[in-house]
């Protein structure tokens, strides 16, 4: 596809349903049917319960920003004209955990939401603050 | 069960290796020999913490090979950075069922050389972040150190201050030891004015990445000169930070405390001197509150007012750590057993009775930890 996504090129018929959401401008993770419990990244069992029936459904994308760190280095060459990056831990209010690009950078403790414009225009996974 | 041999090859020594496996070879027979053995049949059993410069498949089998040991068991261990104290642990468990008599634990590689530190940085980057999700964001591990790091300021267990002490301790504790690959002066200054690296985290609070070579011999011989191993503890929470318990990070390195506690019967009162791994200030620092260090009293009084420098309360890396003397979590081991068998020259601590020595790999995720007894 050529418009795959960074990351999205190592993708699984897994994770599928996440990169067709992200496109789509939706945060799309994994829940158990069992238990009712999300979890990101997907897998084929469910990490709290191991059930084994597990579907795909958007989440509403807000939660919040547990750790924050202006990043000044990066290993790859593409990403290097964009540095320094914040990058934050984003703990969604469904309670799965995300690595995220934050824009604009806030503090660590703040309501973050997903922000799909900017995830798409940025071609990265991003939140930025909620009000 | 003791470590009866411990050997550490000087930087001058590995300079003269072209491969890890050649620094490798010389630093279990340095340790076989420190352990009064020699010879190839001297050694049952094989524990590698594989090269990341030069990896290899069976990298245990192929040491084994290259000296001519034929040990009825060899194998890589992959826990990162807890690696060789895992390492150490599982050779006691070798040993202690009768498998093997006199287990190596090697760890040995070249990331010092020219171009080899920012491959180093860029392999490490992509083994520690999920190749979907979080290594496109192009993190280092400093990095995800700096967002743990930041959770720990935000959460009032250290600031920056803080980690600078951890930084200028381990300088000063380097400037006793000849091998160390820093030893010039560091003030807090120094370490607070550095460029930035990820957050809070500078250049100063972030690990050396240098040769090295290492190894230490686990039996069960009451050989003379030996330091008793007298418990363990350990604990696996996460590998990728992503997966990390958000609310709170020090679950696993407390549950590793907790073990290795109850298995001594010692607490952290007890521990004379601390070594643990340093990836980075904040790993000290994390590992300083979660096995009870600062005895309740926070980081700041430990770091301020008791002291981990030389002539401190608790001193800590009394070699300077990977923060300033060498790579690889084996150097804590081995000076653990020079301070405990009264070797350890310029630096040498008085009436030690029990070390603690730690090892973290991955991004606070895997947690061993071991404590020494003269």
């Amino acid at each position: 596809m050529a418009d795959e996504l960074p990351g999205e090129e190592q993708s699984t018929a897994l994770s599928r349903a996440y990169w067709r959401g992200l496109h789509d401008g939706r945060l799309v993770l994994q829940r158990c049917v069992a238990c009712r419990g999300w979890q990101h990244y997907p897998r084929r069992i469910c990490r709290v319960c191991w059930g084994s029936e597990l579907e795909f459904a958007p989440v509403v994308g807000h939660g919040e920003l547990v750790a924050a760190a202006l990043s000044h280095r990066t290993p790859k060459p593409q990403l290097r004209d964009r540095m320094p990056m914040p990058l934050g831990l984003v703990r969604l209010d469904e309670g799965p955990v995300l690595l995220a690009r934050i824009e604009p950078a806030v503090d660590s403790g703040a309501s973050v939401a997903f922000a799909p414009e900017e995830t798409l225009r940025s071609r990265l996974l991003t939140f930025g603050p909620h009000y | 069960m003791r470590i009866t041999g411990v050997c550490e090859l000087a930087p001058e020594q590995i300079a003269g290796c072209e491969e890890p496996l050649e620094a490798a070879a010389l630093a279990l027979v340095g340790a076989a020999r420190d352990a009064g053995l020699s010879g190839p049949a001297a050694i049952d059993g094989l524990l590698v913490y594989d090269s990341i410069t030069l990896p290899h498949l069976m990298a245990a089998s192929k040491l084994a090979e290259y000296l001519g040991l034929r040990p009825a068991y060899a194998s890589t261990v992959g826990a990162g950075g807890a690696s060789p104290v895992f390492a150490v642990i599982l050779a006691a468990g070798l040993v202690s069922l009768g498998a093997a008599q006199r287990v190596a634990v090697v760890h040995a590689d070249l990331r010092g050389g020219a171009g080899q530190r920012q491959s180093v940085i860029s392999r490490m980057a992509s083994i520690v972040g999920h190749p979907q999700f979080e290594d496109p964001l192009g993190p280092t591990v400093a990095s995800l150190y700096g967002l743990l790091a930041d959770w720990l300021i935000r959460e009032g267990g250290a600031g920056p201050k803080e980690f600078a002490e951890i930084a200028v301790s381990a300088r000063m504790w380097a400037a006793h030891n000849q091998f160390a690959h820093r030893r010039d002066p560091l003030t807090e200054r120094d370490v607070l004015d550095a460029p930035r690296i990820a957050g809070p985290l500078g250049r100063h609070d972030c690990c050396l990445i240098t040769d090295m070579a290492a190894a230490v011999i686990v039996s069960g011989e009451p050989a003379g000169g030996g330091v008793r191993l007298l418990g363990t503890g350990g604990a696996v929470t996460h590998e990728e930070i992503s997966q990390i318990d958000a609310a709170d990070p020090l679950a696993g390195a407390r549950a590793a405390a907790k073990g290795v506690y109850a298995s001594t019967g010692l607490t952290a009162g007890d521990v004379d001197v601390a070594y643990l791994y340093d990836s980075f200030t904040v790993t000290v620092a994390m590992q300083l509150l979660a096995y009870g260090l600062d005895r309740g009293a926070g980081l700041a009084e430990l770091l301020h007012v008791r002291g981990t420098r030389p002539g401190g309360g608790l001193p800590v890396n009394t070699h300077g750590g990977l923060l300033s003397a060498v790579t690889g979590g084996l150097s804590h081991l081995i000076e653990a057993v020079r301070q405990l068998r009264g070797q350890a020259e310029g630096r040498q601590l008085e009436g030690l009775e029990c070390a603690l020595v730690t090892g973290v790999g991955g991004v606070f995720s895997h947690h061993a930890a071991v404590i020494l007894g003269a």
